[in-house]
C-alpha cells in the first residue's frame, strides 16, 4: 500500500509515492523520499523524537512537528508544506529570523535592578516558570496564530515571544517590568482563540498561563485611568 | 456558514434581551404596585432593573465566552490553520472592562444570595405558592450560586491571587495566600463548566418564569 505525498518544494508542488508502514511518521516518509527518490529535498530535522523542534512544518494545512505526526490508516493523500508565516529558504526550510528580532525588543534577559538575596523558591512558583521553559522553539505556535498569518501589518509579537517574556517575568530574580514593552508589541491583538495552545507539542498552556496573565498585568499597570488618559490624548490630537 | 451563524447569534441575543427586558419590566411593575416606597425599595428596584445587564456584560467580555464565540460563531478562525475573520482589528478594548463588570456582578450576586438566604426558608413555607413557583425560586438560588462560582473562577481573580502570592516573598508553603490561590485555581479550571451551567440555568429559569411566574 502506497501513500500519496504532495510536497511543496521551491519549484512547485511535487507528488511522491511512498510505501506505507504501520506507525510511520511524516518525517519517515520525507526521509524515504530523500534517500530513494529526491536526494536534493531540503528539510530540517535533528533529534527525531520531538525534543529539538527543528522539523516543524505544515501537514494538511496544520502546523505540526513532523517527527511526532504519525501517519494513520485514513491518511492516504498527505500535503506537506513549509510554515506559511516565514520566508522559504529552500523546499521545507524556512527562515524564522524575524521572530528573534521581535523577541530582542522584549528584552528576554536579566535587566534592571539586581536582587541582593536569592529568594526562597518553592515548588509552585518554580513550576509556573518551568512550564514556560519547556518551549523548544519549534515556532508552531507562531505559525498557527491567525493574527500573525492574516494580519501581519498589526506587528503582533506572537505567542512564542509572549512565552519567553512570561518565562523571564516569572523568574524569582526578575525585577524588570515588561508591561510597556508587551503593550507596544501588541499583546492586545491576541483574541484568545487558543490555536497556539492546541498545537503546542510541549502542551504549554500558552493562552491561559502566558497571554491572559500578561494581558491582565497590562490592564493593571495601565488601568482605566490609563485608558481615560489615552482617550484624552486622542481628543487633543483631533 | 459564517453569515448564517452570525445571523442566528444576533437573533438569539435580541430574543434573549427582549425576554429578559419583558420579564424584568413585568416584575418591576408588580413590585411597584405592592411596595410602599423607601430607600431600600428604590435600591431593590434599581437592582431588579439593571442586574442582568451586568451579568450579560460579564459573559460577553469573559475570556472563555470570547474563545467560544470567536471560534464557533465569528470564525476567527473556525479551526486552527484556517484563515481568520477579515477586518479583525484586535482585542484592544473589550478585555479591559471585564474586571469592572466582574466586581459589579460580585456585588449584585452577594446582595442577592444574602437576601435570598434570609427569605428563602420563609418563602418555601408559604402555602399559596405552587410547586412551579417554588422550583423557580430554588433554581434561581442555584443559578446564583453557580454564577458566583463562575465569577470566582475568573482569570482576573486568578491573576489577583497569584499577585498576592508573588507580592509576599519568603516562606509561604501552606499559608493562607497559597491555599487561596490553590482553591481559586481549581475554580479556574472549572470556569467553562460553571459558565455552561449558569447559561443553561438562566435559560431554564426564564422558561419557568414564563410558565410559572415569579415567586416574589
Amino acid at each position: 500500500m502506497n501513500l500519496k505525498m504532495s510536497v511543496k518544494r521551491s519549484d512547485g508542488v511535487k507528488i511522491y509515492s511512498v510505501p506505507y508502514e504501520p506507525k510511520m511518521r511524516i518525517l519517515d516518509a520525507l526521509l524515504f523520499i530523500q534517500e530513494k527518490l529526491e536526494p536534493d529535498l531540503a528539510f530540517r530535522w535533528n533529534c527525531g523524537e520531538g525534543v529539538c523542534g527543528s522539523c516543524a512544518g505544515e501537514v494538511d494545512g496544520r502546523p505540526v512537528l513532523m517527527c511526532k505526526k504519525e501517519i494513520t490508516k485514513d491518511m492516504r493523500d498527505i500535503r506537506v508544506e513549509p510554515m506559511k508565516v516565514f520566508p522559504v529558504i529552500k523546499d521545507l526550510v524556512t527562515d524564522p529570523g524575524k521572530v528573534y528580532e521581535k523577541l530582542a525588543r522584549l528584552k528576554p534577559y536579566f535587566t534592571g535592578k539586581k536582587q541582593s538575596n536569592f529568594p526562597t523558591v518553592y515548588e509552585k512558583e518554580a513550576a509556573k516558570s518551568q512550564e514556560m521553559r519547556k518551549c523548544i522553539d519549534c515556532f508552531i505556535c507562531y505559525d498557527s496564530c491567525h493574527v500573525i498569518r492574516n494580519h501581519p501589518q498589526m506587528g503582533f509579537t506572537g505567542p512564542l515571544n509572549i512565552v519567553k517574556a512570561a518565562a523571564q517575568d516569572s523568574h524569582p530574580l526578575n525585577t524588570f517590568s515588561r508591561t510597556k514593552l508587551l503593550e507596544k508589541e501588541g499583546v492586545k491583538f491576541c483574541n484568545v482563540s487558543r490555536c497556539c495552545t492546541e498545537n503546542c507539542p510541549q502542551d504549554i498552556k500558552i493562552t491561559e498561563h502566558a497571554i491572559i496573565p500578561l494581558k491582565e498585568k497590562i490592564i493593571s499597570d495601565t488601568g482605566i485611568i490609563g485608558l481615560i488618559k489615552k482617550i484624552g490624548k486622542k481628543n487633543e490630537q483631533i | 456558514m459564517s453569515k448564517f451563524n452570525r445571523f442566528i447569534f444576533t437573533v438569539f441575543i435580541f430574543a434573549a434581551a427582549l425576554v429578559m427586558i419583558t420579564i424584568t419590566a413585568n416584575f418591576v411593575v408588580a413590585h411597584e404596585e405592592t411596595s410602599e416606597g423607601g430607600i431600600l425599595n428604590v435600591v431593590a428596584e434599581i437592582f431588579e432593573r439593571i442586574h442582568w445587564v451586568f451579568f450579560v456584560l460579564v459573559i460577553i467580555t469573559c475570556y472563555y465566552f470570547r474563545y467560544i464565540s470567536e471560534r464557533k460563531i465569528f470564525g476567527n478562525p473556525f479551526a486552527c490553520g484556517l484563515p481568520g475573520r477579515k477586518g479583525y482589528k484586535g482585542d484592544k478594548l473589550i478585555y479591559q472592562f471585564h474586571r469592572y463588570f466582574v466586581w459589579i456582578s460580585f456585588a449584585f450576586i452577594a446582595v442577592y444570595l444574602v437576601s435570598s438566604a434570609i427569605t428563602l426558608p420563609a418563602l418555601f413555607s408559604l402555602v399559596q405558592l405552587n410547586i412551579l413557583q417554588k422550583t423557580t425560586k430554588f433554581l434561581e438560588f442555584f443559578v446564583g450560586i453557580t454564577f458566583l462560582l463562575y465569577l470566582s473562577g475568573c482569570y482576573h481573580i486568578k491573576y489577583l491571587f497569584e499577585r498576592l502570592v508573588e507580592k509576599e516573598p519568603g516562606p509561604c508553603r501552606g499559608c493562607w495566600r497559597n491555599t487561596l490561590c490553590d482553591k481559586q485555581s481549581v475554580l479556574n479550571e472549572l470556569h467553562g463548566y460553571f459558565f455552561w451551567i449558569s447559561v443553561f440555568g438562566v435559560v431554564a429559569l426564564h422558561i419557568l418564569f414564563i410558565f410559572g411566574g415569579h415567586a416574589g
